[in-house]
């Protein structure tokens, strides 16, 4: 049997576990079918054959996850960890296996806006939700996928109704609160024709380092490997406008997967940023669908990676659609022996002509045993492509540009940290909200070994 | 303070990716003075205001470099800005990210050993961009990102108002400038100019020097030190070209070349 051979390193998941997470959501009877069907799926898979080039680096197969227990249910929190927070518009808390906490605008809510955990959706929304559970990132992926189908609970669903408009970011902290633990956060976003939602997804266990605005966190078997499969939908309805943020700030121990999948509409306009700050292995598949005329993709990407973490992302940016523009943009420095690889797909195909394609991967090596290997593919299959560039590097930090700081009297540890946080800011500064750009340029930097007491003109001038 | 010996260049010698560029050249430079320095295209001029900043890729093979009585080739290139050197790049690097308001911060802040406080530090920047008619959006900018030829070379001289050397050495500063952006530098650089400041002016031509009137020109060819002179030869180059210099002082240099 296939499961003894591939299934000695897997998490210490059973069929029990997805028996007793149907009893305690009370689950409707097509979920807890669903929830059946992707168990079955998760154990009829193989995991990734390392052949495979998406995998060759990253081989799942010679990893092992089975200290990884699956996470219970949370104890409710002791302070209100989702007070409302005036630069949100709504927040989600889900700590373990469930959601501890929601908070949304009154005014939205009242707006139709809806932020609920997936088990409140399946109750209360049930056909949005049967539309838009697992539709985007189906089950039958890959095998951690159909896990996470299986095994999700608490999640997040949001649904932005047509035209309305969220200014301030709705964000969902997840935490697990020790080591060791399996985590399958799920979340759905839903924005319907013409609406404007930025969310903000950030992620955390022991070791992750602080996370506002949450407790510190209990330390579990520290040490002991933690595994975390997760899935985000996004739907950005005709015209609709969603930034995706992830902040990634797992901790040390945890084999990180994320699958990442936006479907856009026509016209409609998608950003994602993924910022790995933390874990110990972060596999992350970041997809941008464009099936119809003049969708608009952003991917963005900031990583620092040190010790011996390891991030591997993979992103397709997929033309379907005529007259669609996608641009990525991924940036690492990487000490110590970390290492990343990106490997990238641009397809652009027959119906989607005049479309505009760009991926660039640019990578900084800060010690000789740091490593990255970005890979670019292109596949253009229109005839009339207007636009299609990419480029890769790997390198050290540029000897030019840290002479022309020295020669300004800047000592080079200063030369350097301030070339990593200008490295940094070029993408992050893409990031239209500005509490958004300088929260995650802190957390970026905080890793780095802090900033260079970076002053905005606008501090300057007002000082 | 005028009269004394900032920099000392001693028999300079240096070699560029194993490829030896100048082949012994003896300057002084006292506070309050400005040499120029002119020569055609590859005599090593760039290579010589490099390796005094001491660029890592700038190999000094022989001689030695006082600047203000010490030896500087121990010294890493922020030490000697620190020191009160300055080089004003004939080819600026462009570093994205890193915006103007910061880096010249920072550069304050290093050279003056000590914080600056905001308030002083924003004063100093504004008057320096008000005297190089620079706008004041050129601050919010990513350090010469975008930046075209001329308005490089006026952030090299806002650098140099911040960072307020003893020494400033400026590589082609005139060179992509158009009429009224020269004066307008030139006024700049004459109006951060003191007693206690030594100037090294790398030019092609005459018309900075318009402006500015060196007391010292010297002719660079092949690494050596070849003429030097008053404001006047300057003039003379300007009318005759290097052929008649080259004529008279290249045979020679060429045989003192093979004997070497
Ligand atoms: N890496 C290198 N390898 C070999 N030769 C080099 C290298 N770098 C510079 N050179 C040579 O050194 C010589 C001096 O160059 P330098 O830039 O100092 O000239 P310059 O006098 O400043 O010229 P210009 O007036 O054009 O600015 C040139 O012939 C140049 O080609
Ligand atoms: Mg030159």
């Amino acid at each position: 049997m296939t499961e003894t051979v591939v299934g000695s390193g897997l998490p210490s998941v059973t069929e029990a576990d997805v028996d007793a997470l149907i009893a305690r959501s009370d689950a409707p009877e097509w979920l807890a079918e669903r929830r059946w069907t992707a168990w079955r799926t998760y154990v009829a898979m193989d995991l990734p054959d390392p052949g495979d080039e998406e995998w060759r680096r990253t081989d799942v197969r010679a990893m092992r996850f089975d200290g990884a227990r699956l996470a219970m249910a949370a104890m409710p929190l002791a302070d209100d960890a989702a007070a409302r927070d005036g630069s949100l518009a709504g927040q989600l808390v889900q700590r373990d296996a469930d959601v501890v906490a929601v908070q949304l605008d009154p005014e939205l809510a009242a707006r139709g806006v809806i932020l609920c955990d997936l088990h409140t959706a399946a109750r209360e929304h049930e056909e949005l939700l049967k539309r838009y559970l697992s539709d985007a990132v189906r089950p039958s992926e890959w095998k951690f996928v159909a896990l996470n189908a299986a095994l999700w609970s608490g999640g997040c669903f949001l649904y932005v109704p047509k035209g309305v408009e969220i200014a301030l970011p709705v964000q969902l902290s997840t935490s697990v609160s020790a080591d060791g633990l399996a985590a399958f956060p799920h979340t759905i976003i839903v924005a319907e024709p013409n609406s404007r939602v930025i969310f903000v997804d950030e992620t955390q266990s022991p070791d992750g380092g602080p996370l506002s605005p949450q407790p510190p966190l209990p330390l579990g078997e520290k040490g002991s490997a933690g595994f975390v499969s997760g899935a985000v939908e996004i739907y950005a309805g005709d015209g609709a406008k969603v930034d995706y943020y992830s902040i990634n700030r797992w901790g040390g121990s945890v084999n990180n997967f994320n699958t990442v999948r936006a479907i856009l509409g026509r016209d409609a306009e998608v950003l994602t940023m993924a910022a790995g700050i933390g874990s110990k292995v972060t596999k992350m598949r970041i997809d941008a669908e464009m099936p119809n005329a003049g969708a608009r993709v952003t991917l963005l990407g900031v990583t620092f990676g040190d010790g011996s973490q390891h991030f591997d992302y993979n992103t397709l940016q997929n033309h379907v659609g005529k007259s669609t523009i996608s641009d990525l943009q991924f940036k690492s420095a990487l000490t110590d022996s970390a290492s990343l690889v990106w490997y990238g797909i641009t397809r652009i195909n027959e119906t989607a002509g005049g479309s505009e394609a760009n991926q660039t991967s640019r990578n900084l090596l800060l010690s000789e045993h740091a490593k990255a290997s970005p890979i670019p593919i292109l596949e253009i299959k229109a005839h009339d492509v207007s636009k299609c560039s990419h480029g890769a590097t790997a390198g050290p930090v540029d000897e030019n540009e840290l002479f022309y700081l020295e020669a300004r009297a800047i000592p080079r540890t200063v030369a350097e940290r301030m070339l990593v946080e200008g490295y940094f800011a070029s993408v992050v500064d893409r990031i239209p909200n500005v509490a958004l750009r300088s929260r995650i340029m802190t957390a970026m930097l905080a890793k780095a070994g802090g900033g260079s007491g970076t002053l905005s003109y606008d501090d300057v001038l007002s000082a | 303070m005028a009269d004394e010996v900032l920099l000392k260049i001693s028999g300079l010698k240096v070699a560029v990716d194993g490829k030896q560029i100048l082949n012994g050249v003896d300057l002084v430079v006292n506070r309050g003075e400005v040499h120029a320095i002119m020569g055609p295209n590859g005599s090593g001029k760039s290579t010589l205001a490099n390796a005094l900043m001491g660029h890592p890729k700038y190999a000094i093979t022989e001689g030695t470099v006082l600047f203000k009585g010490q030896n500087i080739f121990g010294l890493s290139p922020d030490k000697r800005a620190q020191a009160g050197m300055f080089l004003a790049f004939q080819y600026p690097t462009s570093i994205p990210g890193v915006t103007m308001v910061n880096f010249l911060r920072q550069a304050m802040k290093a050279v003056r050993g000590e914080d600056v406080p905001v308030r002083e530090f924003r004063e100093k920047l504004l008057a320096t961009m008000k005297l190089l008619k620079m706008d004041e959006q050129f601050a919010r900018r990513y350090v010469n990102e975008g930046f075209s030829g001329g308005e490089k070379k006026r952030a090299e001289i806002l650098q140099m108002g911040i960072l307020d050397p003893d020494l400033a050495i400026m590589d082609e500063t005139d060179s992509g400038l158009d009429i009224d952006a020269l004066r307008t530098v030139a006024e700049g650089i004459n109006a951060l100019t003191s007693p206690k400041l030594g100037i090294v002016l790398i030019t092609h031509y005459q018309r900075l020097l318009n402006y500015i009137t060196p007391q010292f020109v010297h002719i660079l060819y092949q690494g050596r030190i070849i003429q030097s002179g008053g404001a006047e030869l300057a003039l003379q180059l300007e009318e005759q070209g290097y052929d008649p210099v080259i004529a008279k002082y290249g045979p020679a240099l060429a045989a003192a070349g093979e004997k070497a």
